[in-house]
């Protein structure tokens, strides 16, 4: 299961790893970072797999044996994986853990121990894995999963090596969504083709993207009812934090493709209305395209500061009428 | 055994190894040797500064009896089996996950008990700072008054969290960042010890990612090491520790201050491609723009040093604009904290940092230059009302012949002004055509129903501080336009009262402009390699002998364009 993908999508560190596994140069602790979906948790289990593989070649798991098969199928009792419980990982968990480290495996004396969205650990669990990380005792090597690094402890990363995931140039994610027959714009949103599937599904990220064209049209036609379009239009396909962060990240994406625009290449996201788009806005000089694209890019931050989601956009509404038009 | 990182082979097991504190070091030593040692220690600093270390040191030294100078011997029982965690007498603690009351009153209840081995009992509570208030608290009364022959090491990162109770009651030390030079010092030494080769420039590379932690130099040292087969390469350092190189970051900075969009922007997406993270793009060029101010202010005068490209790169750009980007770059560094898509922040600051470079030479080097193109056209246009004159004395010819296409679309009975189109573009600015934009609109709103009818189409392309080209999107509206003398005054009088200065208008149908914008470059360029000539003789014996004939034969209405603008 996702052996040969995890090798085609992270050549470098499979090999990296096989090497490492082959001469038995694995050390204790390893930070994996990379959005999700860009297969930290394959290539986890891939290196469990290759430690414990009975016919390995060249430190690469065969992926057909009971041991492989236990492990890719989260069977394996000497590789243990941690959850958030909820919304974090909270000390009882590390305590678990703490245990599982004082002890040795219990098939062999290898142990893999492989930590889930370790940025969502409570301060105090991770404060209280910082001395198990450092110099934990017998064969154990634990992989910490992240997908943003300046969510985690400095103390802890500085106890690990970090490992960055390699993840598809966006244009090589734009054509292989294209060739899926998917919109360009997830490619923007998201590395895992099986999410990008399923926000195709959902279709609410394709009604906001449409809606927020049509929103910022109007913008440009300087028609005053875009205001009204925040309450009647946005608002009600935004109810929660997870929609009011994509819709956030639409404004990012959407940013991204007026600067294109401004600097005079094509635009790569919304291309259903790129035409009506670069004729409104050649009329507007590069530093006045420059505001709104800043204008814009302000919001994450806005956002971030927990200021009520229909103030924000309307307030940008009106900036936004006002830089274009005076 | 499996492997074991670098750091954990590399703990220092002397005061001598562990760098970069001296000052910490010789004073412990001392103590330990005068026997002036205190009941109680507070080790702060940042990660990988050696509190720890420091305090394992301690109780060995302190343990040891055959300690020289302070420094424990190493080679006893007693150093031995603290070396080893094995010994019963030094307690380490993890505060972090034994930071309730309970474990403190444990701790109270054992510190009574006399030392078994060793002479002194010594509690190493590490990350203390993550202990209860309660826990704190119960703490006080016995870090206080221990009983003879204890000795509390408490260490922490973050020494803000302790009560200040607790630190009056300690000798505190404050553990300091680890400087770059000692750094690679110091893994150089390691990596003698452990034979393997290495190029200095990689060390430097670790030495400045690692931000004065000797642990994470050490880690990243190790994975270099692994990646690189046994040998420390600077191609490996970069890769490792995600930083930038210096020659691709002179490279983007040479391409954004000399206004090259496209190159910059070629360069910033090799960088993200190959996996850099746009937070140690903007970090790694903001320490270069440092680098360049030194250059410029503090090594002005050293001799030259291996970097050439840095140096020549600090004589081009004066410090104002290095000030701007600076101010530019950090800005948008910390707007792209909260984002999701940081790249798009780099785009920005990109875009940003080009504008910043013309905006400067307008202020500084162009005076000279403008005065000079200035006079250039008047001479140009006086040569011409010259020609006109003399034409206009003459019979009036009728043209022969119709001039070649310019474009392939629809013919178009008028000709655009040629020189005077050329004559803006020869003062043209990026500031004028964005201040004229800006009020295009308002201009708009200021015609009638009618004239707004033919200029909605219509928008500047080019514009210096005197005049402007104006293109249409249809070429029957442009020579509507042309022919509208009515609507051209209007324009120049509105845009008069908008601008606060007469700026003249040339009209051209937008599908001639790509064309006639290639053929002004390609004459200006002309231009430049003989610039002892005239310009008005390269005006008129420009090889483009089409925009020759259209002029020749056009000439009337040509100066119907230019009269306008006299009234």
């Amino acid at each position: 299961m996702g052996k040969k993908d995890i090798i085609a999508r992270q050549p470098r560190l499979t090999a990296y790893f096989a090497d490492l596994i082959q001469h038995k140069k694995l050390v204790h602790a390893y930070l994996l970072t990379g959005p999700a979906g860009s297969g930290k948790h394959e290539l986890a289990l891939w290196v469990a797999a290759g430690l414990f593989c009975q016919h390995p070649v060249k430190g690469q798991p065969c992926g057909k044996c009971g041991e492989c098969q236990r492990i890719f199928s989260g069977n394996h009792p000497d590789v243990i994986d941690l959850l958030p419980a909820g919304n974090s990982i909270k000390v009882e968990q590390t305590r678990f853990l703490k245990s599982e480290f004082n002890s040795s495996g219990v098939e062999s004396r290898q142990k893999i121990i492989i930590i889930e969205n370790a940025e969502k650990m409570t301060a105090s669990a991770a404060n209280s894995l910082l001395k198990f990380i450092e110099e934990p005792s017998g064969q154990i090597t634990v992989f910490l999963l992240v997908a943003s690094l300046n969510q985690l402890l400095p103390t802890i990363v500085s106890r690990c090596q970090l490992f960055k995931m390699q993840l598809p140039s966006e244009e090589q994610r734009i054509q292989t969504y294209q060739q899926e027959g998917l919109n360009t714009l997830l490619a923007g949103l998201t590395v895992d083709i099986q999410t990008a599937r399923q926000l195709a599904d959902e279709k609410t990220v394709l009604e906001l993207s449409k809606r927020l064209t049509q929103w910022f049209l109007k913008i440009l036609n300087n028609e005053w009812l875009a205001l009204v379009d925040v309450q009647v239009k946005f608002m009600p396909l935004i109810t929660n934090k997870d929609e009011q962060n994509l819709f956030i990240q639409l404004l990012e994406l959407f940013s991204k493709d007026l600067l294109r625009c401004a600097i005079g290449t094509k635009m790569v996201y919304f291309q259903d209305q790129a035409l009506q788009f670069k004729q409104r806005l050649t009329k507007y000089s590069l530093t006045k395209q420059l505001t709104a694209v800043e204008l814009l890019l302000n919001q994450p931050r806005l956002q971030q500061e927990n200021i009520n989601f229909q103030n924000l956009l309307e307030a940008l509404t009106l900036q936004l009428i006002k830089c274009y038009h005076g | 055994m499996g492997y074991r990182a670098l750091y954990r082979v590399w703990r220092p097991q002397q005061f001598t190894d562990l760098v970069g504190q001296q000052l910490i070091t010789q004073t412990l030593k001392n103590a330990i040797a005068a026997k002036q040692t205190s009941h109680a220690y507070l080790f702060t600093g940042p990660r990988g500064t050696g509190k720890t270390s420091a305090a394992k040191i301690f109780a060995k030294a302190i343990n040891c009896h055959f300690q020289k100078n302070g420094e424990p011997c190493n080679q006893c029982e007693i150093c031995r089996a603290i070396t080893e965690g094995r010994l019963n007498d030094v307690i380490e603690i993890d505060a972090a996950s034994n930071n309730s009351v309970d474990e403190i009153r444990d701790i109270r209840e054992k510190v009574k008990y006399a030392p078994t081995q060793a002479d002194y009992k010594i509690y190493i509570i590490d990350e203390v700072h993550m202990l209860s208030t309660g826990a704190f608290n119960a703490l006080l009364k016995t870090l206080e008054e221990p009983p003879a022959n204890v000795i509390f090491i408490l260490a922490t990162t973050e020494p803000y969290k302790i009560p200040a109770t607790i630190i009056s009651r300690t000798q505190r030390f404050d553990f300091h960042r680890i400087n770059d030079q000692t750094l690679i010092k110091r893994m150089e030494y390691i990596l003698k010890q452990e034979k393997v080769t290495f190029d200095p420039a990689a060390l430097e590379v670790i030495a400045k990612a690692a931000a004065g932690g000797m642990r994470d130099a050490l880690s990243m040292l190790d994975q270099v090491l692994s990646f690189g087969n046994h040998q420390a390469t600077l191609k490996d350092a970069l890769l490792v520790t995600g930083s930038v190189a210096q020659e691709q970051l002179a490279a983007y900075l040479r391409a954004v201050f000399s206004q090259q969009a496209a190159p910059a922007f070629q360069q910033i997406q090799q960088l993200l491609a190959d996996g850099k993270d746009p937070n140690q793009l903007f970090e790694g060029l903001i320490d270069y723009c440092r680098q360049l101010l030194l250059q410029q202010t503090v090594f002005k005068d050293q001799k030259g040093e291996s970097n050439q490209v840095l140096i020549s790169l600090a004589k081009k750009i004066p410090t104002k604009v290095i000030y701007q980007a600076l101010d530019i770059l950090s800005q948008e560094q910390q707007a792209m904290r909260f984002a999701t898509h940081q790249e798009v922040y780099l785009d920005v600051a990109t875009v940003k940092l080009c504008q910043l470079k013309s905006n400067d030479r307008a202020a500084t080097t162009a005076p000279a230059e403008a005065e000079i193109t200035k006079l250039q056209t008047e001479v140009m246009t006086l040569k011409k009302q010259l020609d006109q004159l003399v034409q206009r004395s003459k019979p009036e010819e009728k043209p022969v012949h119709e001039p070649k296409k310019v474009s392939v679309t629809k013919q178009t009975k008028i000709q655009p002004n040629l020189k005077a189109i050329y004559t803006v573009l020869g003062s043209a600015s990026r500031e004028s055509l964005d201040e004229l934009k800006d009020v295009w609109q308002d201009l708009m709103a200021k015609l009638s129903v009618t004239q707004r009818a033919i200029m909605n189409v219509s928008q500047p392309v080019a514009a210096s501080q005197t005049a402007a080209v104006i293109s249409f999107q249809y070429a029957f509206l442009f020579e509507k336009a042309v022919e509208n003398q009515q609507l051209q005054t209007q324009l120049v009088t509105d845009l008069a009262s908008l601008l606060g200065r007469q700026v003249k208008l040339t009209f051209l149908p937008q599908e001639q402009w790509p064309q006639i914008r290639k053929n002004y470059l390609k004459e200006y360029q002309h231009n430049k390699a003989e610039s002892t000539k005239s310009v008005t003789k390269q005006a008129v014996s420009a090889k483009n002998s089409q925009a020759l004939a259209a002029q020749k034969i056009w000439g009337k209405d040509a100066e119907k364009l230019v009269e306008f603008k006299d009234d």
